[in-house]
């Protein structure tokens, strides 16, 4: 673990860094995280990467007819448990090129000796990617955590763009206006969506930082120029997010570990034991159903949750 | 006086003519007789002076060779001098005056202590003294001839006219020249109390300078050696008691100092903050010259040095 201060062009002069202009650095390399990606996320139909989420809900139990009389209730099937499952989100191979240690790609800082000396591949992980792949897995759903997702049970969100319209996770519960006597034998499955959820992508925020000084052609020194330290930053964060093998790779998961983005995918379903109801229609023709009843329950919350692995 | 002779032939005329000149001009005039000859004869006349002659007695004259010659009497005595060298004047009475003619010529020498003379002329051009010395007292010596002489020695030479020769040396006024050559060579030192004027270039000139040039500079056509402890010295502008010398510390090899070619101020260990960015050469200072010198060594992200940079202390 070695943090470095990078040396800065100071009106013509080398001056180490403050910890503030670290820290836009780390911002930078969120947002160069941002606008592409090392873990991308997209919505699909089906056979999404992170797996499956449950929504279940009552439907109305078979009806039940008699030529001699009211089936009983006891007689009557139950209401049961309508189950669909959503797995539709996606983790996509997204490419990410690899970044080597030159020697002298990385800035430069003052070490012990007050000599100058690039930063190597650990330096920049410690002081610049590392930092800011904490705080991309953070719970905050802010400008520093652009370029990973969150859900919604809304399409729009404020710093954050809609990944797809297609929801993620649709709570649903039976429709018990829908059920009526008079129509036994109901259709069993008269569901009503409840919730939907979204999948969004957090929007980053290129806020301004200090460019550092690194070693240029024939070892001079060089404030790092912009494009190629923003690309190398960028190579590098997504390298790390997606390839790190020291535990600083970006991981998707629903209900695993790590912290939650945005709103639960909340399975609510309702809690009566069923509503029955009879039907006369003729003399030989006796009918009863059990139509779904009861309060809206929270069956599960899956929180779609990110961590580093 | 010839013979006359009468020729058988000639007239009476003749014999008249020749006979009266005969007797005026050969025998000549009875009356012109001297009055100590009684005789009126010719023959008389002759007779009674060879008797005087012969009648009285002589004398012997010798000169200093011994050589005598009686003279007697009726024997005239000629006394002759030599053309240049002696006269002789008779006069009255009896007397016979010898001296040195006007212009004398003296075959071999002439020896006398004192010679007073008007002018004198030698006939082959010399004069010497045993002595080895020829004074001319306090006077002038003037000749419009040619001085040939080994040594002039005098407080004063002078001479009249505008030019003056000596040997191949003219003198013409002021001027001094070689007429037979375009260098003129004095072989001793030469002093010249006032100024000494060369082409544009004047030594001890008028005021305080000892050498100057008409052109505004003078133009050495070799190298200049300033001897030992001698120094090169700038006045200045102002003439003052403040003076700027150039000198070297005494050098132990042969050295050479260059001033390059460019317009510029040299800068001297006196010197402070002159030496400007473009007076350094490329890659020309080294740490040494760096005050408390301090390095900052760039290395890469491995810990290999790629570049050291040296610089000037606090």
């Amino acid at each position: 673990m070695a943090v470095r201060t990078p040396l800065k062009n100071d009106s013509g002069n080398l001056k180490q860094m403050t910890s503030t202009e670290v820290n836009e650095i780390v911002d930078q390399v969120i947002y160069q995280y941002s606008i592409n990606p090392g873990v991308v996320l997209e919505v699909v139909s089906s056979g999404g990467s992170l797996g499956t989420v449950s929504d279940t809900r009552l439907q109305a139990g078979a009806s039940s007819t008699s030529v001699s009389g009211t089936p009983s209730e006891g007689t009557t099937a139950e209401p049961s448990i309508v189950t669909t499952n959503f797995d539709k989100i996606n983790e996509t191979g997204t490419a990410v090129s690899t970044v080597t240690d030159t020697g002298t790609l990385f800035p430069v800082f003052l070490d012990s000796s007050n000599n100058i000396q690039a930063m190597s591949m650990q330096d920049m992980l410690d002081t610049f990617i590392h930092p800011a792949i904490d705080l991309l897995v953070s719970g905050s759903t802010s400008t520093q955590q652009g370029g990973t997702y969150q859900i919604s049970n809304s399409t729009s969100v404020s710093g954050s763009t809609l990944v797809s319209s297609t929801p993620v996770f649709i709570d649903t519960r039976a429709d018990t206006s829908l059920y009526t006597s008079g129509s036994i034998p109901e259709t069993q499955d008269q569901p009503k969506n409840i919730t939907s959820f979204y999948l969004h992508k957090i929007t980053g925020s290129d806020t301004s930082y200090t460019l550092p000084i690194y070693i240029a052609g024939d070892n001079h020194l060089q404030v790092y120029p912009e494009s190629s330290f923003e690309t190398m930053i960028q190579n590098l964060v997504r390298d790390v997010a997606k390839n790190s093998t020291s535990g600083y790779s970006i991981n998707y998961t629903l209900g695993g570990p790590g912290n939650s983005r945005g709103s639960g995918l909340v399975d609510t379903r309702l809690d009566g034991s069923g509503n029955y109801q009879t039907r006369f229609v003729n003399a030989n023709d006796y009918r009863a159903q059990e139509f779904p009843n009861g309060s809206a329950q929270t069956i599960s919350t899956t929180f779609l949750r990110i961590a580093k692995a | 006086m010839a013979v006359r002779n009468i020729a058988v032939t000639d007239t009476l005329e003749t014999f008249r003519t020749e006979f009266n000149a005969l007797c005026l001009n050969d025998f000549g005039d009875i009356a012109d007789l001297s009055g100590s000859i009684s005789a009126t004869t010719l023959v008389g006349a002759m007779n009674e002076t060879i008797s005087i002659a012969t009648s009285t007695a002589g004398f012997t004259i010798r000169d200093s060779s011994s050589t005598t010659q009686l003279i007697g009497g009726g024997d005239t005595l000629s006394i002759l001098g030599t053309t240049n060298e002696i006269e002789a004047v008779v006069s009255a009475t009896d007397t016979v005056t010898i001296g040195l003619p006007n212009a004398v010529s003296i075959t071999t020498s002439v020896t006398a202590p004192t010679l007073s003379t008007g002018n004198m002329s030698l006939a082959n051009g010399s004069i010497t003294d045993s002595s080895g010395a020829i004074s001319f007292g306090n006077e002038n010596l003037t000749t419009t001839g040619t001085l040939n002489a080994g040594a002039i020695t005098g407080t004063s030479i002078t001479g009249s006219g505008a030019t003056h020769t000596l040997g191949t040396i003219e003198i013409s006024g002021n001027t001094i020249r070689s007429t037979d050559s375009t260098t003129m060579i004095i072989n001793d030192n030469l002093t010249v109390n006032n100024s000494l004027a060369a082409g544009v270039t004047t030594i001890n000139p008028t005021g305080a300078n000892n050498i100057e040039s008409s052109s505004g500079f003078t133009i050495f056509g070799s190298s200049i050696v300033l001897n030992t402890a001698k120094t090169l010295i700038f006045e200045g502008a102002t003439a003052d008691s403040f003076e700027t010398t150039l000198t070297v510390t005494d050098p132990t090899a042969a050295r050479t100092i260059t001033l390059p070619n460019e317009t510029g101020t040299v800068v001297t260990t006196g010197s402070t903050d002159v030496v400007a960015e473009s007076m350094m050469a490329n890659d020309s200072v080294g740490s040494n010259e760096l005050k408390s010198v301090v390095s900052l060594i760039i290395y890469n992200s491995s810990g290999t040095p790629l570049k050291t940079i040296f610089g000037a202390g606090a």
